[in-house]
């Protein structure tokens, strides 16, 4: 149960052929050969169809947004490195920044390659560099905050979201951050320059500190503060764990961060391979976020492409990747599920599934499952090879008895998969 | 005495529903016809009464909304911004309407709606988080982790049985969270249906229930996630036969602008009319955080609002339903009075809010905030607290007793 457990949230789930792989490691071993993903051979290497280069705020209407989406969860069903994915999720999440305002698939798509190389990097270089990301200094006007014109957006969110968290800091912290994050502009190529002449060189007094405060100034503030280790910790462990941890646990991963420097893999080592990750309290304590689920269903159905339903459907559930509602991000937990998403979830296996009146969907169970093989005979062997840990016998019995005298094989295989990922175990994670 | 989905379920059909006492499986809508609903609250009779929350979700610039035209202020903070003599609606001497605002305008003149000015509270929050936090929990020291409507929610269903609040968008806001029962969320009601997987097939929605009705030890080990999966699953499937039945009743009465919030409306009214009787729906549109470039955005985004606020009181007027249903409208925060350099403006406090509807007393309510006597970042400073006008709402409007969802006696303003 470890190993499905692990997979599910340090990954986006397993085929079969992964599972087992994984499943002839021991958990500390697995959990470092998730963490190490820089010594594997990454098995994608293609690209989103977007604007090749920058070309200014030119919208291009729906397409762009919708190839970078489905490009990346692609990658997240198919990669040979699940956690990378998904930390450059988290991330995305954290720096939550919308093609909705920056309408441009170049910058996001730079966004997350800067993202993904830091995945698992060094904090403080993460939040320097998202200071100059070209997405960013226009989702928060950054590329408008001028020493004559201060735009206080980026200077408020990179301590309430990006750091620190709500608490330390006051309005006219806020006023003189903005400040000192002035002069940037966007150069002809999509990256964030600073001019030194349109910096405010006033003194501020920020957090209690007094100088000529630029950029670099305000983040090595921002970083050293323990609020800012305590809030790393806390949402980190809630995405891997579970939610609403006591004080002392988080302090144990907040002195990880500080201790190490910041470096976000010894705290994600820290976390994964914590007595807390594999306790009771942790299993299935999360719902999957809509692009967890669906990408949990079409990894564990082996799919190797995603198409425009799959969007659909993350769509409807809430969550649109590169797009999310504001700075604060999507929902987590319980906040994914009401009767509309309920729904949307007990619809949406029908989407992923070849038959007569889809021809056009990316899978066909039939062909992924075989005909004649053990599963396509025995539908509890099917349900469990899409919910390893094991779907509770009560639930089993009641997709067996609905689906056991389906005499066309692959109707049948399909009725399973659609009924086990409508089940509440599968929407958990 | 355990109480089992299957149980809470009947509950819901029978015709005097019994809250469970159970948490976690109480988190289902309570979806009902209204044939069903109880008798009167105490102090008016609200049984037929909705309330249409639109939550102007970014933080609306409130002064380029409700127009403080005549103060030499306005135009010295406001040099590109400032609306010009041709693009306002004046109202009185002082104030006027955003142009753009032309169907709350024809409203505002047929004596319907109420515009409260300078609505905040003190020690204004310029966080879009925490200041959306504050108005949906109506508590600025946050101590409430649910929301003010979902309180009421409570309340109303100890008093009236089960009521129905009916959340038009994929996700459940705050405002809305309770204890005992969670409103009805979808937003379509073509997808909201078991979808067969194959022509001719009539039984995977009783098999999907069937799953969610299962009772097994493991699903009491994991008792509240799953609890409240299969609770809402099986919600889900009673309710979407009721709202399929609901809106192909339902012929708009009035014509809607071509947008989704115009389509959010049109749906809103289906609701309304219909007979699922609901105390709540919730809208939303998005997008005033107007940093740079603010005035194509928000002159549309008013647009939108108006003409298809306008289109949805005619509907409602036109199917009787006008006098049953008051319209108010909220944002987290107003803006910076002073705009910034990037023909936009940073985070506010003040604003103004609509109150529309049949029975709404028409006019001005507060006075508008100084534009010269401003707090320490340059804001306005408001004069009427938010909780007055969920305070006039809850009493006026519900009929209940505004401290059994607020903290404490707010003045009510005679606006309903």
């Amino acid at each position: 149960m470890q190993i499905p457990h692990l997979l599910r949230r340090a990954g986006f789930g397993a085929s079969p052929t992964e599972l087992a792989q994984f499943q002839a490691m021991d958990f500390d071993s697995a959990v470092d050969y998730l963490v190490n993903y820089a010594q594997i051979t990454p098995n994608l290497t293609d690209v989103p169809n977007i604007r090749p280069s920058y070309s200014g705020q030119v919208p291009s209407g729906q397409n762009e947004l919708n190839n970078l989406a489905t490009w990346w969860m692609s990658h997240m069903v198919q990669t040979n490195r699940p956690l990378e994915e998904k930390m450059t999720l988290f991330w995305h999440n954290h720096f939550a920044t919308a093609y909705s305002k920056v309408q441009n698939g170049f910058l996001m798509y730079q966004q997350y390659q800067f993202l993904k190389a830091n995945a698992l990097g060094n904090f403080h270089d993460m939040l320097m560099g998202i200071v100059s990301d070209g997405a960013m200094l226009i989702w928060l006007d950054g590329n408008a905050n001028k020493a004559n014109n201060p735009n206080e957006n980026f200077a408020r969110e990179v301590m309430e979201v990006f750091s620190t968290g709500r608490g330390p800091y006051t309005q006219t912290d806020v006023t003189m951050g903005a400040k000192a994050f002035t002069g940037y502009s966007i150069n002809s190529s999509g990256q964030g320059v600073f001019n030194p002449a349109q910096h405010d060189n006033s003194v501020k007094t920020f957090l209690g500190q007094t100088g000529n405060f630029g950029p670099a100034d305000i983040i090595n503030v921002l970083v050293a503060r323990p609020e800012t280790a305590t809030n790393l910790a806390t949402e980190l462990f809630e995405f891997f764990v579970y939610p609403n941890p006591t004080p002392d646990v988080v302090q144990r991963f907040a002195d990880v961060f500080t201790s190490s420097n910041y470096d976000m893999k010894a705290v994600v080592s820290a976390i994964l391979k914590s007595p807390e990750f594999v306790s009771n309290q942790a299993y299935l304590a999360n719902v999957k976020s809509p692009v967890e689920y669906i990408a949990t269903a079409l990894r564990s159905l082996g799919a190797t492409a995603t198409n425009n339903s799959e969007l659909v459907t993350m769509t409807n559930q809430g969550q649109f990747l590169f797009n999310p509602p504001s700075v604060f991000g999507w929902p987590a937990g319980t906040g994914w599920i009401n009767t509309g998403v309920m729904m949307e979830r007990f619809n949406f296996p029908i989407g992923v599934q070849t038959s007569k009146e889809n021809p056009a969907s990316t899978l066909d169970p039939g062909s992924i499952v075989g005909t004649g093989t053990q599963e396509d005979k025995d539908v509890v062997a099917l349900v469990s090879r899409l919910f390893p840990d094991g779907m509770p016998s009560e639930v089993t019995q009641v997709i067996q008895s609905a689906t056991v005298n389906i005499s066309d094989p692959a109707l049948r295989v399909k009725n399973v998969v659609r009924l086990v990922m409508a089940s509440p175990f599968y929407n958990l994670n | 005495m355990k109480t089992t989905r299957r149980d809470f379920l009947k509950g819901l059909a029978a015709s005097v529903a019994v809250i469970p006492s159970l948490a976690p499986l109480s988190l289902g809508p309570t979806v009902i016809e209204a044939n069903d609903t109880a008798a009167a609250s105490p102090l008016v009779n609200s049984s037929n009464r909705t309330l249409v929350v639109i939550q102007l979700m970014g933080g609306n610039d409130g002064l380029n909304t409700v127009v403080p035209y005549a103060d030499p202020a306005y135009a010295t903070n406001r040099p590109t911004l400032g609306l010009q003599p041709a693009e306002i609606l004046p109202i009185d001497g002082n104030v006027a309407l955003n142009s753009q605002l032309t169907g709350m305008m024809d409203l505002y003149k047929s004596n319907r709606v109420g515009i409260i000015q300078g609505v905040s509270y003190p020690n204004p929050n310029l966080s879009h988080f925490q200041a959306t936090a504050i108005w949906e929990s109506a508590s600025p020291t946050m101590p409430f982790t649910n929301g003010w409507l979902g309180r009421y929610m409570d309340v109303a269903n100890k008093l009236d049985g089960p009521i129905n609040v009916i959340n038009l968008q994929d996700l459940l806001p705050q405002v809305l969270t309770s204890q005992q029962s969670q409103a009805l969320s979808f937003s379509s009601v073509q997808r909201f249906a078991v979808q067969p997987l194959f022509n001719g097939d009539t039984t995977t929605g009783s098999v999907i229930q069937q799953i969610n009705e299962t009772t097994c030890n493991a699903c009491d080990e994991y008792n509240t996630l799953v609890n409240q999966m299969m609770g809402l699953g099986l919600n889900a499937i009673t309710a979407s036969a009721l709202i399929a039945k609901a809106a192909s009743a339902y012929t708009p009465q009035a014509t809607y602008p071509n947008n989704d919030f115009a389509n959010r409306l049109k749906l809103a009214a289906a609701m309304v009319t219909s007979n699922l009787n609901p105390k709540i729906v919730y809208v939303t549109l998005g997008g005033f955080d107007t940093h740079a470039g603010q005035k194509a955005t928000q002159n549309n985004l008013l647009k939108m609002l108006g003409d298809g606020v306008s289109a949805f009181y005619n509907d409602l007027s036109a199917q009787g339903r006008a006098n049953d249903t008051l319209i108010m409208t909220f944002s987290e925060f107003g803006r910076r009075v002073k705009e910034n350099g990037n023909k936009g403006t940073d985070h506010g406090t003040a604003l103004p809010q609509f109150m529309i509807g049949g029975q709404v007393s028409p006019g001005l309510y507060g006075t508008y905030p100084s534009l010269s006597n401003l707090d320490s970042s340059g804001n306005l400073i408001g004069n009427v607290d938010f909780r007055q006008t969920y305070a006039s709402v809850l009493e006026d409007w519900f009929g209940i007793p505004q401290t059994d969802v607020l903290d404490t006696t707010y003045t009510k303003l005679t606006v309903i």
